[in-house]
């Protein structure tokens, strides 16, 4: 692929081009704690919340969860009664799935978000955007062989599975 | 052919940096393009801004440890000790994952126990295409960038290289 600029990239490419965006998704009635294990298992860092037309009506991310993890809303009883409904960050940020990734991070940055709910015209849900689908469609874009290069000499490359 | 390490322009063909050293063989066309095109991604990572780093010591609960990320409105905090530095990361996501899901208790669990170690991490002086590419390829949210001495000066987040590259 010849070199562009990434700005024109971001500029240019639209959601819909990123290929499948996996949204984990889960009607209001469940529980606190199917939504957790779904989280978890997702590892999409949110699941979206959805009526039975697919529209989205809520979000839980691991923010939500980090900010409710000093009530006692997750009390280990609590949360296996309480419905996702009450503890869902409502109304979700949603971006139609034409909008440019330069308005995606616009969206972002203004809401101060990792994750947009993608939707089609009719507002129905297509996918989840988060930021790591970003940074790694940027990645891909790039000749492998500049950018896997240490960024100094002799440094080790040490590989542990967060952060 | 611009050194991919330390900025160096080196005559073309060279297969040394003549400034750090650097093995440049196999480094195409392309490359050069790379780094003259795209300003932004030759950037040293300590030109974006850094946020203030969050540090416990290994023995902090992990409701502590939440605690003080809601307070700060951070998603990760660096474990650090006095002999060693950072020795790890513990994140909301594990926070969900490792903790919640498994039932653990929030006080009686320590961060240590949890954490991921051994971060990765990069200098101020690195260039932000290091980042962007550690971020993309294995999915770190917050790198956190050193200085010299091995201190953590603050961290890289992907919202943050990612509005730098839409914004320029």
């Amino acid at each position: 692929m010849a070199a562009v600029l990434l700005h024109d990239l971001i500029r240019d490419s639209r959601v819909l081009e990123l290929g499948p965006l996996p949204a984990p998704r889960l009607p209001p009635e469940a529980t606190l704690h199917q939504a957790l294990q779904f989280l978890v298992r997702g590892r999409r860092g949110a699941i979206v919340v959805v009526d039975p037309e697919l529209r989205p009506i809520g979000i839980l991310t691991e923010r939500d969860v980090l900010h409710r993890s000093g009530s006692d809303d997750l009390t280990r009883e609590r949360r296996r009664k309480i419905r996702l409904e009450a503890v869902m960050s409502k109304p979700p940020v949603c971006i139609e799935r034409r909008a440019t990734l330069h308005q995606a991070i616009e969206t972002m940055n203004r809401n101060r978000h990792r994750h947009l709910v993608v939707v089609d015209g009719e507002g129905r849900l297509r996918g989840l955007l988060t930021t790591n689908d970003l940074t790694q469609f940027l990645t891909d874009q790039y000749p492998q062989q500049v950018i896997n290069l240490p960024p100094r000499l002799h440094q080790q490359f040490r590989r542990p599975d967060g952060a | 052919m611009e050194c991919p390490s330390c900025g160096e322009d080196n005559i073309q063909g060279e297969d040394l940096c003549a400034s750090c050293g650097m093995d440049l063989a196999g480094l195409d066309v392309r490359s050069r393009e790379l780094s003259r095109e795209d300003p932004l991604l030759a950037r040293k990572i300590d030109e974006l801004p850094l946020k203030k780093a969050l540090t416990v010591a290994p023995t902090t609960s992990v409701g502590e440890a939440a605690r003080l990320m809601r307070e700060h409105h951070e998603g990760c905090v660096f474990v650090v000790t006095e002999g060693e530095g950072l020795v790890g990361v513990f994140t909301e996501r594990d926070l969900a994952s490792r903790v919640l899901v498994r039932d653990r208790s929030l006080d009686e669990t320590t961060v240590a126990e949890v954490m991921t170690r051994d971060p990765y991490t990069l200098r101020g002086e690195d260039r932000v295409v290091f980042a962007l590419h550690r971020m993309g390829v294995d999915g770190y949210r917050h790198l956190p960038i050193l200085d010299a001495e091995g201190k953590i000066i603050g961290i890289l987040t992907m919202r943050t290289v990612l509005a730098a590259l839409a914004s320029a």
